[in-house]
């Protein structure tokens, strides 16, 4: 990906007329189609915005799906996601990577998501969705699956934040550091709690394998 | 022999260590056969976690945010908030409150009327029965009675 500087420097200089796919030929497209993207979305482009959202749709998604365990409230916080991005457009500045920005937005709807649950009062049933899929996997498949949720669940909020932004979205110590606005060593330090606290409740899974 | 970081271990299971330090920690163990051990665990760790995979989208929601946007679009242009009309009461509001008193400053009060001039009686009567208190029944009928006066004058008057 192109640092923030050079992706800036890029779009700038970008001619106006320039195609995507000019764009993706060069070093770094990624960052600079976003980039691109984003200036038109700035100028009020709702196919630049449609583009925008089948590019990172899976992955605001997935984020969402794993943060708040629901697919109608993973869908709910991908739309609002993008609606937050389409407001943001005319001032969006491309100082930090796109992705980053995208995810911070993410984060803090899922936070918001998390804590208006957690003050609602408790459903009888867990409200996690089950695959739809799952008679087609082996039963043991599908309890080890739920192990791992229930104990990603059960980790504190910022351990479980760091947690799902490194081991789901690759993202690095810098980039989750940029995402959450918290300190690289923090970060680290979150990080390494969040796998202790996995290997304590998910020991017995981990003999078995 | 100074062992690996537990973030190192987490780092090369991730495949994110820069490869100056990939190799470094790699070199180390091959001679280290408790880091090597715990490197396991977080190998194990790291594999485990990976099949939580999220059930594929039914379909894409792009549709639904065109769609919000345009009702946005259309919340902003297409109808009308009611916000301008309240800033126009709110300014009308101000406006006469702050001529009401621009005229108290600059014009004299009238001079007041035998009624009003009564209901300052009244007022007064009505601390004497004040001070004292609930418990005196003189009191009380002394200006029930002064009331009955007031009552008479005013219908008089």
């Amino acid at each position: 990906m192109l640092s923030c500087g050079v992706a800036k420097n890029f779009v700038e200089a970008a001619p106006d007329r320039m195609s995507l796919q000019d764009v993706t030929n060069t070093t770094g497209a990624d960052a600079a189609t976003d980039a691109i993207l984003m200036r038109r979305i700035g100028a009020g482009d709702r196919p630049a915005l449609a583009e925008m959202v089948h590019r990172h749709e899976h992955r605001v998604r997935g984020m969402a799906y794993r943060f708040v365990g629901s697919g109608p409230d993973a869908d709910d916080i991908a739309q609002e996601t993008f609606i937050r991005l389409w407001q943001a457009a005319p001032r969006y500045e491309p100082s930090a990577t796109f992705t980053t920005w995208m995810y911070r937005i993410v984060v803090n709807l899922c936070l918001d998501r998390k804590r208006r649950v957690a003050r609602a009062p408790q459903r009888l049933e867990d409200e996690h969705d089950v695959p739809q899929d799952s008679s087609a996997a082996p039963i043991e498949q599908a309890e080890t699956v739920e192990a791992v949720r229930r104990a990603i669940d059960a980790l504190p909020e910022r351990q479980r934040t760091v947690l799902l932004l490194h081991r789901y979205e690759s993202l690095s110590y810098r980039e989750i550091a940029q995402v959450t606005q918290w300190s690289e060593s923090a970060v680290e330090s979150l990080l390494v709690r969040a796998y202790q606290g996995l290997r304590q409740r998910l020991a017995r899974f981990m003999e078995e394998k | 022999m100074e062992h690996l970081a537990e973030i190192d271990l987490i780092g090369l299971a991730s495949g994110q260590l820069p490869a100056a330090r990939d190799e470094v920690c790699r070199a180390h163990l091959a001679e280290c056969g408790q880091c090597r051990a715990r490197y396991a665990v977080v190998e194990s760790l790291w594999t485990l976690t990976g099949r939580w995979e999220v059930p594929a989208m039914a379909s894409s929601i792009a549709n639904r945010v065109l769609a919000q946007v345009a009702e946005n679009s259309q919340d902003r242009h297409g109808r009308r908030s009611p916000w301008p009309a309240l800033r126009v009461a709110a300014l009308l509001a101000i406006a006469i409150g702050g001529g009401h008193l621009a005229g108290r400053q600059f014009w004299p009060a009238p001079m007041p009327s035998v009624a009003s001039q009564v209901t300052e009686e009244r007022a007064a009567e009505s601390l004497a029965v004040d001070e004292l208190g609930g418990s005196a029944a003189i009191g009380w009928v002394e200006a029930i009675a002064g009331d009955e006066d007031v009552e008479t004058e005013e219908t008089n008057g």
